[in-house]
């Protein structure tokens, strides 16, 4: 192979790419639904908690409360400067607590002396914030005074639950979409472009005058580096746009890294063994099907033997690990079988690839 | 037109000239049970125009494929610039190029940025993008996009293509295919003009009138094989007919057999006469030299 050679037919088919309605349509296609997802989906939030606070000196109080509370709950405060507009605020709906701390409150709390703070609940029955707060002043105060918890707490999350109401909960609606369009948009890439580019080269015969400079190796070599570049701009790109932050971040890239080799060697196949960019239009969408359909199934209760099918399937397992990659939790889990079944897809297609194209050689 | 092989000119008068540019020896190409080219074997001497005549499907593409190094052969070998296609190609891709019959070029771009494409890919300096466009006559149009060219636009800048990287040896596929007469012309020029420059051409074609024209040799190819090959010149000596047709003063026409005694005895009772108005020699054409060699025209 002829590196020089291959980046120049790459840099080609790039700026070329510019002219091309249905290349641009495939790459800003899936682009333009995670847009869409972020404006219409809104995300799912953590519980806000608003308080109020009354107190004459300078107090830690918000803090060692954020601190036990830890990132469980958004907490956010309102000072005021009296036990009246404590009060008022907590009647108002405006603050769903209120705290009332007397002069001198930090002081004597870590002097021992045990001031009185008055905690202001809502009428009627309490919230669920009110209760909280109330639960939550004891450790806080208990830090402020210097105190060592009586007890070592330790949280552990039990066995996380792949079903829908469980992936739904963790991920929200929208980031479950987006990631579906992540596969979306690499299989359009590798699945649709890929082989758009290399089957026009050969049904246009501009391939002949290619291969009197470089080899057929050259030419489906620079269609893998487009590929790869579209990728390599386009994902990000998406992720970005869909404000997505993966929070196990070698998960998720080694699980789109993967899924994008065994797509491109789909697209590759597609292109040997399709004649015409028209054929294509025709076939393409069924390995499309074939790798998209699994992706929306993954967070349904669905049969057993269902499940086991979708499991054999790439963009199945690829969907699997961006959820645990983007949730940091192993909500499916088994990732060495995740990755196992991707690479046995790609060790499978650039087999048959390998053999079709030596054929054709012959 | 000129100017074309004024550019390539300074590069081709530097090679040697004694070895054949392209030598093959028993090439054969055979596909599952198919055969598609059965042995053949000739030689092109540097400068020279080859001609490769035959029907769709004899073989021609085939071997103009093996010899730019774009298929392997089943065997036999074939060289071309001194170097084995088989095992070589790196070494004899700088040095060919090629004009095929289909209008090969990216159309969404312009006529300039193909050239410039094919000129980076060549490793070719970019200047010489400008001078092959001012060569072939379409300074004017370069910068427009290829689908709005003409066929013999398209065909002009597939030949100023086919120049980027200054070949040895030119191999041209049905170059004149599909063009309309004046373009046809300019091609057929051009090629005179890169032989005259010293640019071996390779062409196939199915006008047997434009192998005449142009070809220093010619190889009727059928079935695969070389059925003959030779001068156009001698081939239609040899397989023409000699004879020439009389018109007599009773406006009468006869043949006579130019190789027969009585025919001759004829003519001269004719002449002798004064009966004979014109005499036309009957020289054969290619065409009657492939009809004679293959049973049916091109």
């Amino acid at each position: 192979m002829h590196l020089r050679i291959i980046l120049t037919i790459a840099f080609k088919d790039l700026k070329d790419a510019i002219r091309d309605g249905r290349i641009l349509l495939a790459l800003l296609m899936p682009i333009g639904l995670g847009v869409v997802y972020n404006v219409v989906m809104p995300d799912v939030q953590k519980p806000a908690i608003t308080i109020a606070i009354s107190s004459a000196d300078p107090t830690k109080l918000p803090d060692a409360l954020r601190a036990v509370s830890g990132s469980t709950v958004n907490l956010s405060f309102n000072m005021v400067s009296s036990a009246a507009e404590v009060r008022a605020q907590v009647e108002a709906k405006k603050a769903a607590v209120g705290l009332v701390l007397p002069p001198g409150f930090d002081a004597a709390v870590a002097a021992g002396s045990a001031p009185t703070l008055s905690v202001i609940q809502p009428p009627g029955t309490a919230t669920l914030g009110s209760i909280y707060i109330a639960s939550a002043l004891d450790g806080a105060l208990r830090s402020m005074a210097g105190q060592h918890a009586p007890a070592v707490i330790t949280t552990q999350t039990a066995q996380p639950s792949h079903d829908a109401a469980s992936v739904m909960t963790n991920l929200g609606a929208r980031k479950y979409m987006v990631l579906g369009t992540l596969i979306l948009l690499i299989a359009m890439i590798a699945i649709y472009v890929l082989p758009v580019l290399l089957t026009e080269e050969f049904e246009k015969k501009t391939a002949d005058a290619l291969l009197m400079v470089g080899t057929q190796s050259d030419v489906v070599a620079a269609k893998v580096v487009v590929g790869l570049t579209y990728l390599a701009v386009s994902v990000p790109l998406l992720l970005v746009v869909a404000r997505m932050t993966p929070a196990n971040v070698p998960l998720f890239a080694g699980a789109l890294v993967m899924l994008s080799v065994t797509m491109i060697g789909f697209g590759l196949l597609l292109g040997a063994l399709v004649r015409s960019v028209s054929q294509l239009n025709t076939w393409s969408s069924i390995p499309l099907l074939v790798v998209l359909m699994p992706v929306f199934f993954v967070a349904l209760d669905l049969p057993a033997w269902v499940q086991t099918v979708l499991a054999a399937t790439p963009g199945s397992q690829a969907m699997r690990l961006l959820v645990d990659g983007l949730t940091g939790q192993p909500m499916y889990g088994e990732w060495m079988l995740a990755f196992g079944v991707m690479a046995a897809w790609a060790v499978a297609v650039y087999a048959v690839l390998i053999r079709t194209v030596s054929r054709r050689e012959a | 037109m000129a100017a074309v092989a004024e550019l390539i000119k300074s590069t081709n008068a530097e090679s040697a000239a004694s070895a054949p540019m392209i030598a093959v020896k028993n090439l054969a190409k055979h596909y599952g049970h198919v055969t598609a080219v059965d042995g053949v074997s000739f030689e092109v001497a540097r400068g020279e125009v080859f001609s490769l005549l035959g029907h769709n499907g004899a073989g021609k593409t085939t071997t103009i494929r093996m010899l730019t190094c774009r298929i392997r052969p089943s065997s036999g070998t074939a060289a071309v610039a001194g170097f084995d296609c088989a095992t070589e190609a790196d070494r004899i891709k700088p040095r060919i190029n090629l004009v095929s019959q289909d209008q090969n070029l990216y159309e969404r771009m312009s006529g300039r940025d193909n050239l410039a494409f094919f000129a980076s890919l060549y490793g070719t300096p970019a200047s010489r993008v400008d001078e092959l466009m001012r060569a072939v006559g379409m300074t004017d149009v370069a910068s427009r996009r290829v689908k709005t060219y003409s066929g013999g636009m398209k065909q002009r800048l597939l030949i100023a293509r086919a120049l980027v990287n200054e070949p040895e040896v030119l191999f041209l596929d049905e170059p004149t295919a599909g063009l309309d007469p004046a373009s046809a012309k300019e091609v057929r020029t051009l090629i005179k003009d890169l032989s005259r420059s010293g640019t071996t051409v390779f062409l196939t074609t199915h006008y047997m009138e434009e192998a005449d024209e142009l070809s220093d040799r010619v190889a009727f190819l059928a079935h695969g094989k070389i059925v003959a090959l030779d001068t156009p010149q001698e081939l239609k000596l040899r397989y023409g007919q000699r004879t020439a047709r009389v018109l007599l003063e009773d406006r009468s026409q006869e043949s006579i057999d130019l190789g027969k005694a009585a025919d001759a005895a004829r003519m001269a009772n004719w002449m002798r006469d004064g009966k004979v108005l014109t005499v036309h020699s009957q020289e054969g054409t290619l065409e009657d030299v492939f009809i004679a060699l293959a049973g049916r025209a091109l």
